[in-house]
């Protein structure tokens, strides 16, 4: 999980991804979205044409909802998505 | 009385068209369970039918004229009001350098996936943003989509997002503010 940053208020997990080419990107992107949907956790997106930004929040609803395991191993296979 | 006969024998320069419903999910309406469920029922019917019906009537009336004149077609499709059924369904927005590459992606993204077209912004600048809303899978696929269609008009894409879920204190944001154009 190194390179997350864990955010307070509201609580999330974040990370950057900076990569040469849009191409590089989308081939990113397209692994993320085959991981959201395998693991079922959908982190929100936002990206450039050579960034991605991730922000992993906690699954419950609720305001004391923690980061979990789940969370946290989502984070690291997301990095292994960069080999 | 006046009023009456203009409806009867309605008259093409006095007619307001909405075209919001273009950008909405009219065209595609019943082709979702969300859109079924929303219910594409009479305040959607009715931007249009009102225009006709009051025809006759349209210079005399403030909100009209607004409309008219300031390009206020889309804002009227806040009268859909989407936040209402669509609390907690992901967000999708894809921002782009000019109108071409915005139509671009909307295309891509609504061809993509099951998403709706909720609004499109002109920023400024010439900037315009286009949203959709959907399944979380769905809106993601869809911004990808959408971000490759775009990338490849010019240097159109500036920003992409995606929330997975929106807090319901954002759907007020999310209603098109109906400008037409910002300099």
């Amino acid at each position: 999980m190194e390179k997350w940053q864990v955010k307070k208020r509201p609580l999330c997990l974040e990370r950057r991804f900076e990569f040469k080419s849009y191409s590089e990107t989308r081939e990113f992107l397209e692994q993320l979205g085959d991981l959201s949907e395998e693991k079922k956790i959908f982190p929100d997106i936002s990206f450039g044409r050579t960034y991605v930004n991730l922000t992993i929040r906690p699954e419950g609803e609720a305001n004391d909802s923690q980061i979990t395991d789940v969370e946290k191993n989502f984070a690291s296979e997301i990095n292994g998505l960069l080999n | 009385m006046t009023n009456s006969s203009a409806s009867s024998s309605p008259n093409a320069s006095n007619q307001t068209v909405d075209v919001s419903p273009v950008l909405t999910d009219q065209k595609k309406s019943g082709s979702t369970k969300t859109r079924a469920a929303g219910g594409r029922d009479a305040s959607k019917t009715t931007s249009v039918e009102r225009s006709k019906k009051s025809s006759g009537s349209i210079k005399s009336n403030p909100e009209n004229s607004r409309r008219k004149g300031g390009g206020g077609n889309f804002g009227s499709s806040h009268t859909f009001s989407f936040s209402s059924f669509r609390k907690g369904i992901a967000l999708g927005m894809i921002e782009t350098r000019g109108m071409v590459p915005a139509i671009e992606a909307a295309d891509a993204m609504t061809k993509a996936a099951e998403v709706t077209l909720v609004a499109r912004e002109y920023v400024g600048g010439g900037y315009v943003t286009v949203m959709v809303r959907g399944e979380t899978g769905a809106v993601n696929a869809s911004v990808r989509a959408g971000a490759d269609a775009c990338e490849r008009v010019g240097d159109g894409l500036v920003a992409a997002h995606i929330i997975a879920r929106p807090d319901s204190g954002v759907e007020p944001a999310l209603t098109p503010s109906g400008a037409k154009r910002r300099y």
